[in-house]
């Protein structure tokens, strides 16, 4: 017993070197392989979520996210909706633009946005809409998250 | 002496040149591809910083395998890697984003790098909801967070809290402080700061899950003063960046000063703390052997992490905080100290194959990670010569 354990010790120990040197040369297959079988993503608190919806202006995009109420366990009772504006140069100085979040077909909000200065403002039609919490200026475009409560 | 637990390897039974130099052929072949990506670069710069780097790296694994000494080389790697990972960190955070602060835009955008601390928070969310509470990059870069997960998966496997001494880019920076003195002018610490780390680590966790955001990052982590910042727009970032800045100082340049003690490693991080808790799945470990031991308290003064007390010295073990730098091994002239693999025997003169085998692994993760930094900076450094500018 004491010699197989002591074997096994060895073999652990060597290959440790092994795991050293795969866990480099294999960074790559193994962050994809780890991706692949969890699904994992970056929290939507952050990414603002899946895209549901784009509109093509032509000269620029609309990407509406999904309204995000994700909690640990189950959902918030406030939460937000992410809208993505780009390319940066297509982009007039003002942008308003009507969404409808909740496919009821009505618009819910209007938010107008002003690429030159940042500055953001909700007309909201329905009560679930709240405010716009922040605008912000994008490497690549503008983007504006709307606080919403559930309905 | 009794060759059975020797630690540093004495005079008669060090490796001549010859020997040494067959040691470390697979460590330069390993440092050569590693460093180079298979691909040697043609650039002067770049090629100046390679050639530098090599030699630098190789001859510290060349000096632990010649002298038997561990520590000694090792903090010197583990320093300038540090000190290189600051350096080239910042250069490239002001050459992508034009500054060290980020922005809620950064935020939202996912630029912002991934690093080691930000796994143990991540883990109860990312197993309830399939996603990771980080403003980051799954996939694809150096800083993303998957990759950030392999790395530490391997090196918790391979090195088990051997991670703090060997892998961690934070880790020198407060070893680097710790050694600035000859002496400490704080000699006694209760040990009741031990278990500081682990409520640290309990408080983040939950707080993590709750809130679904990093509350280490966000409001503790001290290395944000030398990596990177939110972005100073309100009263609670202003907050933050005091409460960082403080704690650096604190807990990373005054107290590692004065106790000789890795402070912030060993008292306050969260990562060192799971870090303890991952350890046992690693097979390497350090040993006391208590009939040698003549009590001279000589490693209890030398520990960085106040891994070591007369306690553990009685079971013949260092405690679970044990970051296997090898300074307590050094430091025993007793040889009483020793790596150890879990399973063989404790006696039968092959501890220098024990921590030969311990080294191998821990070096290439230290040669790989330092190497990209160490020849970054190098670079940054020669072209801020050159041109005036690191860009």
């Amino acid at each position: 017993m004491k010699k197989l354990k002591s074997f096994l010790g060895y073999i652990w120990a060597v290959a440790a070197i092994i795991i050293a040197l795969a866990t480099f040369f294999g960074q790559s297959y193994f962050s994809r392989a780890l991706v692949a079988t969890t699904g994992i993503t970056v929290n939507p608190r952050y990414s603002g979520g899946e895209i549901i919806k784009t509109v093509d202006h032509g000269n620029y995009k609309t990407a509406m996210h999904r309204p995000v109420f994700d909690a640990l366990i189950g959902q918030t009772k406030e939460g937000f909706i992410q809208i993505n504006w780009a390319p940066a140069a297509g982009l007039p100085q003002v942008i308003s633009e009507g969404f409808d979040y909740n496919s009821d077909g009505k618009e819910d909000f209007i938010v107008t946005l002003n690429t030159a200065t940042g500055k953001a403002t909700l007309a909201s039609s329905n009560p679930a809409v709240l405010d716009i919490e922040k605008s912000y200026h994008l490497k690549n475009g503008w983007a504006v998250r709307v606080l919403l409560k559930q309905p | 002496m009794n060759k059975d637990t020797a630690g540093i390897v004495p005079a008669t039974q060090q490796p001549g040149i010859l020997k040494t130099l067959l040691l470390c052929l697979p460590m330069m072949i390993i440092t050569v591809i590693m460093l180079s990506n298979g691909m040697l670069p043609t650039e002067p710069a770049r090629l100046t910083a390679f050639i530098l780097t090599f030699v630098f790296i190789n001859v510290i694994f060349f000096l632990m395998i010649r002298t038997g000494e561990t520590d000694r080389w090792r903090s010197i790697l583990f320093v300038t890697y540090a000190v290189c990972f600051v350096v080239s960190f910042i250069a490239n955070l002001i050459e992508v984003r034009g500054s060290m602060a980020l922005s809620p835009a950064d935020i939202i955008e996912g630029l912002a790098p991934c690093c080691h601390i930000v796994i143990p928070m991540t883990l109860i969310p990312a197993a309830l909801t399939k996603t990771i509470i980080f403003p980051g990059t799954i996939i694809g870069t150096k800083y993303a967070i998957v990759s950030m997960f392999v790395l530490w998966t391997g090196a918790t496997i391979a090195l088990g809290r051997g991670f703090c001494s060997w892998v961690c880019f934070f880790g020198g920076l407060d070893e680097g402080f710790s050694r600035l003195f000859k002496k400490a002018r704080i000699k006694d610490v209760n040990p009741k700061w031990n278990y500081l780390p682990y409520t640290v680590l309990l408080l983040i966790v939950l707080a993590s899950a709750v809130t679904l955001a990093p509350f280490y990052c966000q409001w503790l982590c001290p290395f944000k003063t030398v990596t990177e910042y939110p972005e100073i727009t309100s009263v609670k970032t202003v907050i933050q960046a005091i409460i960082f800045i403080s704690l650096f100082i604190a807990l990373v340049m005054v107290l590692p000063a004065l106790t000789k003690r890795r402070i912030q490693c060993s008292l306050f991080c969260p990562m060192g703390a799971f870090q303890s808790l991952t350890n046992k799945i690693n097979v390497f470990n350090v040993r006391v052997d208590p009939e040698k031991c003549i009590k001279c308290k000589k490693c209890i003064q030398t520990c960085p992490t106040f891994s070591i007390n007369e306690e553990t010295i009685a079971k013949g073990k260092t405690a679970i905080t044990c970051m296997k730098c090898g300074k307590c091994i050094d430091a025993c002239k007793q040889n009483a100290i020793f790596y150890h693999i879990s399973g063989t025997p404790l006696t039968g003169g092959r501890v220098e194959i024990y921590r030969r085998l311990f080294i191998y692994p821990a070096f290439i993760f230290l040669a790989t990670m330092s190497g990209g930094f160490v020849q970054d900076a190098i670079v940054k450094t020669i072209k801020l010569i050159i041109t005036g500018s690191m860009f």
